[in-house]
């Protein structure tokens, strides 16, 4: 495994390559000097200067050669034009962007995951009409009872209901864009239950103006704790719809196996059934989306960044586009590579870890 | 007169009682600035508290000689002070005294003894020499000179002894006062380094990347009522009262009153507005369309000011770059025929009854300021080519731009370059603001109906300012932008006059070849005003500016917005006044009436 995770990690250096060329090619074919758009704040000298430390009067491959070699040797990822600042402390280390990001996403990540599994499960196994439950033995009708009959449609009431809300909530989610849902949560924070007039707490961003500067305190905790709410939701609403229907096809298809009914009919409790044997088997393909799931989220994070005003790597990188802060842009692009590539590389080893049939050796 | 005489009196014994007091207060220097009563109109505060504004973006910088938006000013504002002061009868700041020679030639003001920067370091003539001759004045400094170039010479500024600072012209030139009043005063002790001439180890224009966002907030020093106290990127700066402040109130109270100013950075219009009707924020800037909500809520606290308590807002405008690369595009925008048919073809009263809830007046020509400067009704007699699309048509006709294809849009005639080639061009707007939008959306679907195609691009407001004036010739076909009006006619020289900064419509009239008739006399006018000591006669030509720019149209003006401005009436007294962006202006004397009682 650890050989596997080595190589794999080697791999990571030509596909960089390759997305760094991309990148650059793409930023090159973009019209006009991106340099004379910054012509208003600096001087000839410094703009005569910086085109020539850029390569940026030279062809193309020398200045991609220039921005490549800074990195690899000096670990400069060139300057922000917008700000003056190296880009790396720009984009990454200025307000603790990175860490934010890692958090937030880590954080909507687990919820995403841990809220969806258990939904998908429940909506696989559940049936509320005509169709025998997995988790009913026996037909109600057969007893004859009336109140186990009433019993039985009452729970099947309830179960329908459930479904169905659970159906239209993640359609709903699936259905509004990001943003609106952000805006929305707003509002509703703000016109409905007037959270400040009431109880003094704020919206957006991820503290209260009073706790930005504190240090940590049991009140800045809480504080945070309010704020990250409706982050967490945000990113990670539309994605996990998805995750829920994932996780419901690939159990009813791993349900109608017949290994499922060996189980079944050497006697397993039907729990056991689905959680030991069923469960493990429908989290494979999952695990392996993992690595397109990342992703997903750093472009919900996107976002939720600029409605929400997360002080995060995501929207310094928003900016830089509508700036055309090239080599910002540039920097973000690789980030953003190399998360895809990070994801993979974890679900990749998830996989191993959740499926003892696969080994990378 | 007697009454007066004893009020008079009465605030001298005030004033002679508080002294003893103002001695024990060791930072305050021995001459502050006393404000009078008629200057508090919710009267004297009590210190402490703070404010919250949301600041429409992160600062780009805290250098204000290179700051050109509002997200840096509105942070920047609060920490600088000038030699003078506009908009008070005293207009003494950083001077206890001016005198003007009776030749009109120089000015001598007195500084005020030990005045100190935020940092506590020494404010002296020095500081005042380092900020004309080494920073504005300086070839390598990006900054607003124009406005001190008379006849292509800078004043000459010399120190007679550390508090006495003169500035000397070759002709009489009367905008001199406002420009000492809009010139913030830098600290050399912090900036000197970064000044090539003076500290040759840095490369020419270090200057324009001092001061950054990166700074440490200990290094941003200035003479202004606040002081940095910390910044975090896309979260907040927070401003904190500047202890070595020159001003108290009439009982000798030090201002600013407030503590702090903090300045959340929230980039997104719908949030700003629920985060203020949140009790989030003390102040707001609303659109027009957002005046429903907010009056509503007046209840809560809320106040709406409108112009002219707000003070009005600057001109919003279509333009052309005459500089097009595309070379039919520049023949045909060199037209004034061209431009009169762009500006029937714009319905300015329904914008203004649609996007900005009426609260606008229709313009046809540059306001300027210069009624509100000489003190007259600005109701001047501009030509106007008013809302007539049927008139916008055959002046299109004119000029050789038939629809010879049939599909609805006007093709090139043959005498332009590329005959056959479909007439449009790309209009950038600032995105992030509803109105210009709206507005430039608008206008674009009556061009369309006589022919004429429009590409609306909305970017990101500093990359529009990037691609208007950023190189030469400048990288746009037309933009949707507004500048703020406000303060002495020769200001406005930066954008009509043919080297101006913001000469966005025709930054190639600067090289002095190809320019038109009425650029020339504008050129003339400008130079005519700004020597004329006369303020009767300086009107006369500021008005006749004004309409041969209004015969000519390099821009097409839409309407002079009225300011707009919420704040929370009862958290804040002595609110008065705003600026384009909607923040506090007189920060010093605003106070947390909460606190009070």
């Amino acid at each position: 495994m650890g050989l596997f995770i080595l190589r794999r990690l080697f791999y990571f250096i030509p596909m960089l390559f390759v997305f760094s060329v991309l990148a650059f090619a793409v930023m090159q074919l973009q019209p006009g000097d991106f340099l004379s758009k910054h012509a208003l704040t600096m001087s000839a000298d410094t703009l005569a200067q910086l085109r020539q430390r850029y390569g940026l009067d030279q062809a193309p491959w020398v200045q991609y050669w220039k921005w490549v070699s800074a990195i690899l040797t000096r670990g400069d990822f060139g300057t922000s034009f917008e700000t003056q600042q190296p880009v790396f402390a720009h984009l990454f280390v200025n307000g603790n962007r990175l860490g934010w990001t890692l958090l937030l996403t880590g954080i909507s990540l687990g919820f995403s995951w841990a809220l969806a599994l258990p939904l998908g499960i429940y909506l696989a196994t559940t049936t509320y009409a005509g169709r025998k439950s997995p988790f009913s033995s026996a037909s109600s009708k057969a007893s004859g009872s009336r109140l186990k009959y009433a019993l039985h449609a009452l729970g099947t009431g309830t179960r329908w209901a459930t479904v169905r809300l659970i159906n239209a909530l993640s359609t709903a989610s699936l259905a509004l864009p990001n943003f609106l849902t952000a805006l929305l949560i707003l509002w509703l924070l703000v016109a409905v239950f007037q959270v400040g007039a009431r109880y003094g707490l704020g919206i957006s961003g991820l503290f209260d103006a009073k706790y930005v500067n504190a240090p940590w305190s049991l009140g800045r905790l809480l504080n945070f704790l309010w704020h990250l709410w409706p982050v967490v939701l945000v990113v990670s609403l539309s994605n996990m719809a998805q995750l829920i229907r994932y996780m419901r096809a690939h159990l009813l298809d791993v349900l109608g196996e017949p290994y499922v009914q060996t189980a079944r009919a050497k006697g397993l409790e039907e729990r056991a059934v689905v959680y030991k044997h069923a469960v493990r088997n429908a989290l494979n393909p999952l695990v392996s989306l993992l690595g397109l799931w990342i992703p997903l989220l750093f472009e919900g994070m996107l976002v939720a960044a600029f409605v929400l005003q997360l002080p995060v790597v995501e929207r310094a990188y928003w900016r830089a586009l509508a700036t055309e802060d090239q080599y910002v842009v540039l920097a973000g692009l690789l980030f953003f590579a190399l998360v895809l590539l990070v994801g993979n590389l974890l679900s990749d080893v998830l996989l191993a870890l959740v499926n003892p049939r696969i080994r990378y050796e | 007169m007697r009454r007066y005489f004893s009020l008079l009196l009465g605030l001298l014994v005030v004033v002679a009682w508080t002294l003893p007091l103002q001695a024990q207060d060791a930072t305050l220097i021995p001459n502050p600035k006393v404000l009078t009563q008629d200057q508090f109109p919710d009267g004297l505060g009590t210190p402490g508290g703070s404010v919250t504004i949301d600041n429409v973006d992160n600062p780009r910088t805290f250098n204000p000689i290179i700051q050109f938006e509002s997200s840096s000013d509105a942070v920047n504002r609060h920490l600088h002070a000038a030699l003078l002061e506009l908009g008070s009868q005293d207009p003494n700041a950083l001077a206890e005294a001016f005198e003007v020679s009776s030749d009109n030639l120089s000015v001598r003001l007195i500084l005020r003894e030990g005045l100190k920067f935020s940092d506590g370091e020494p404010l002296t003539a020095d500081d005042v020499l380092f900020t004309f001759n080494d920073v504005v004045f300086n070839p390598d400094v990006v900054s607003r000179k124009t406005q001190w170039l008379i006849n292509g010479q800078f004043p000459t500024v010399v120190a007679e002894d550390p508090l006495t600072v003169t500035f000397t012209t070759a002709v009489p030139f009367p905008p001199i006062l406002t420009n000492l009043a809009l010139q913030e005063i830098l600290p050399k002790h912090k900036l000197a380094q970064f000044v090539h001439k003076l500290n040759p180890d840095v490369p020419a224009g270090t200057f324009n990347e001092a001061w950054n966002i990166g700074t440490p907030v200990e290094e941003i020093v200035g003479a202004g009522p606040f002081r940095l106290a910390s910044f975090v990127a896309d979260q907040q700066a927070v401003l904190e009262r500047n202890p070595f402040y020159w001003k108290v109130d009439p009982e000798g109270t030090r201002l600013p009153y407030l503590d702090q100013i903090i300045l959340p950075v929230v980039s997104d219009d719908n949030v700003r507005l629920l985060r203020f009707v949140n009790e989030e924020t003390d102040i707001y800037g609303p659109s027009p369309e957002d005046l429903p909500v907010l009056q509503q809520r007046t209840q809560q606290g809320i106040r709406v000011l409108v112009a002219p308590q707000a003070g009005t807002r600057g001109d919003n405008f279509f333009t052309f770059n005459q500089d097009a690369a595309d070379p039919d595009l520049r023949q045909l925008f060199h037209d004034v025929r061209f431009r009169q048919a762009m500006s029937h073809a714009l319905d300015r009263q329904t914008i203004i009854d649609i996007f900005q809830n009426g609260l606008a007046e229709p313009r046809f020509g540059p306001g300027m300021s210069a009624a509100f400067f000489f003190g007259v009704q600005d109701d001047l007699n501009f030509p106007r080519f008013d809302t007539d699309l049927d008139k916008a048509a055959s002046l299109l006709d004119d000029l050789d731009l038939p629809d010879s294809d049939g599909d609805g849009t006007r093709e090139f005639g043959a005498s332009y370059p590329n005959p056959g080639k479909p007439v449009a061009f790309e209009l950038i707007v600032p995105e992030g603001s509803r109105v210009p939008i709206s507005e430039a959306d608008f206008w674009a679907q009556d061009l369309a109906t006589i022919g004429v195609e429009v590409n609306l691009n909305p970017i990101s407001f500093n990359t529009l300012v990037g691609r208007v004036s950023g190189s030469r010739p400048p990288d746009f076909e037309a933009v949707r932008i507004s500048i703020g009006g406000g303060g002495d006619p020769n200001l406005a020289a930066d954008v009509y006059a043919s080297q101006g900064p913001l000469h966005l419509y025709k930054f190639s009239d600067a090289e002095g070849t190809d320019v038109p008739d009425y650029q020339r006399e504008v050129d003339d006018l400008f130079a005519r005003q700004a020597v004329s000591t006369d303020a009767n006669e300086r009107f006369q030509i500021v008005a006749q500016l004004q309409t041969v720019l209004a015969e000519n149209l390099p821009l097409i003006w839409i309407s002079n917005g009225q300011g707009l401005l919420a704040f929370r009436e009862d958290r804040l007294g002595n609110f008065v006044g705003i600026s384009l962006d909607a923040t506090i202006v007189n920060s010093e004397l605003v106070f947390r009436r909460d606190l009070a009682q």
